[in-house]
């Protein structure tokens, strides 16, 4: 038996919103739980109250193609996200994070906006979600709509309030001639947190070759995942080939604070991320190229 | 607090009262008495309480019971019928796939979940299939044969 807490499961957005106003004590919430059950049952205390968001598909666990990009639900496993075509052909570098989350069993049950609002620095969606220019649609006393590049703010934390949810995620359409990548770095091949992972996305002229726009972001590297602004203004006005990838790759290294943790020393990490930056952004231009 | 769920388990209806922080695996083995279920880890990492809700594998160490209200739980109890082993169990039989046995119930669940969904699985997608599935004893070359001829057998009887 896990420590007490107690569960409430709110049938509709409005009732969760008003469950967490008035909540006396703590509460937090709870979607695929697979973060969540693991740290209490970990020995982590659980708070008074779980809220759980599981009722709320109707609200929270819609995927939805549109004309400017797409519209991802909070509640959308990652399981469903890897399966969708338009995320495998479209959205690749998402489709290389979530496909990589755990196992079956735990893409089967996470969900996207759990990974986020779990806000860890080595989450596997979020470095491709900010490669890809994502908002996130925050609903509570108002509804508003931020760039993620605004919502982490450290290890496990993000600008979230105590009476706001994470509704949807949504992802603009890509131009013409771009593509995405995200390359993750384990010790195995499942049931993996990244050592690092780097998500890259650019777009190229197609007649000349010459890089037209360029994102990188990394995970596991800084305190919340990062982009890495100096990396990708180098090779924007630059012909898009493995040398100018190379020094986008050592820039991204400097403008990473990477840790040591019992998975990898800071030396490590920093020596991997040129190799993986390297590697997402040769991905990419392949994928351009096809 | 308890809380009351009614749920389907290897196909028989189920109402019972719940305390809100048990997990579904303390649920089905220590409520149902089905044993079948393993617990490894307990923060899901192994895979040996891998039960399947609603078609798809789940650990079940890592889900609350009070959750699986409405759904439709199959666990290896649930495979064969009248004593007559499931085609994936009987191929991991004959292919001498089960060494300890321990992780092998959560093995065959994410076999089967597999298979239903894709009934001729590359050897890749196998590894995937079941890559949230630790096994210490056999090096999981003799689980993947099995796992690829019960897929045989099963197109067969279709």
């Amino acid at each position: 038996m896990l420590k007490t807490f107690e569960y409430l499961q709110p049938k509709t957005l409005e009732e969760a919103l008003s469950m967490m106003k008035s909540c006396k004590g703590s509460f937090r919430l709870i979607a695929g739980g697979t973060d969540v059950i693991v740290q209490i049952r970990s020995g982590k205390t659980p708070p008074d109250y779980l809220i759980s968001l599981k009722a709320l598909n109707k609200e929270l666990g819609i995927l939805e193609e549109k004309e400017e990009g797409l519209d991802i639900g909070a509640l959308v496993t990652h399981r469903i996200l890897e399966k969708s075509p338009t995320i495998q052909k479209e959205y690749a570098a998402l489709y290389d994070g979530v496909s990589q989350v755990g196992s079956v069993q735990v893409r089967n049950v996470g969900t996207i906006g759990g990974n986020v609002c779990s806000s860890l620095p080595s989450a596997d969606s979020a470095a491709p979600l900010l490669i890809l220019g994502a908002k996130l649609n925050i609903v509570g006393d108002r509804e508003e709509s931020i760039c993620i590049e605004e919502f982490f703010t450290g290890p496990g934390e993000n600008i979230l309030k105590n009476n706001q949810i994470l509704k949807s995620i949504f992802i603009p359409k890509l131009p013409k001639n771009s593509n995405s990548a995200y390359e993750k770095l384990g010790r195995r091949k499942a049931m993996e947190i990244p050592v690092v992972g780097a998500a890259s996305y650019i777009q190229v002229d197609k007649k000349t070759g010459i890089c037209l726009d360029a994102r990188i972001a990394l995970a596991s590297s800084a305190p919340t995942p990062i982009r890495c602004y100096k990396a990708e203004q180098t090779l924007v006005g630059q012909s898009a080939e493995k040398e100018i990838f190379v020094k986008a790759g050592k820039l991204a290294a400097q403008e990473a604070n990477p840790r040591t943790s019992f998975r990898a020393t800071e030396e490590y990490r920093r020596s991997v991320i040129p190799v993986l930056v390297e590697r997402s952004l040769s991905r990419s231009l392949n994928r351009i190229k096809k | 607090m308890k809380k009351s769920i009614s749920l389907t388990i290897n196909g028989t209806k189920v109402d019972a009262e719940v305390d809100q922080n048990i997990t579904l695996l303390s649920f089905i083995r220590d409520e149902m008495g089905l044993m079948g279920t393993k617990e490894g880890c307990g923060t899901g990492d192994c895979g040996a309480c891998t039960v399947i809700i609603d078609g798809l594998a789940v650990k079940s160490c890592i889900y609350l019971a009070v959750e699986a209200d409405g759904k439709e739980i199959t666990t290896i109890e649930g495979l064969s019928i009248d004593g007559e082993l499931h085609p994936i169990q009987q191929a991991f039989v004959e292919e001498g796939a089960v060494q300890c046995g321990f992780c092998i119930p959560g093995t065959i669940l994410s076999a089967k979940a597999l298979l239903d969904e894709n009934e001729d699985p590359t050897e890749e997608e196998i590894k995937k299939g079941i890559a949230g599935n630790l096994c210490r004893c056999t090096g999981y070359v003799r689980i993947i044969k099995a796992i690829k001829k019960s897929a045989k057998v099963l197109q067969k009887a279709k």
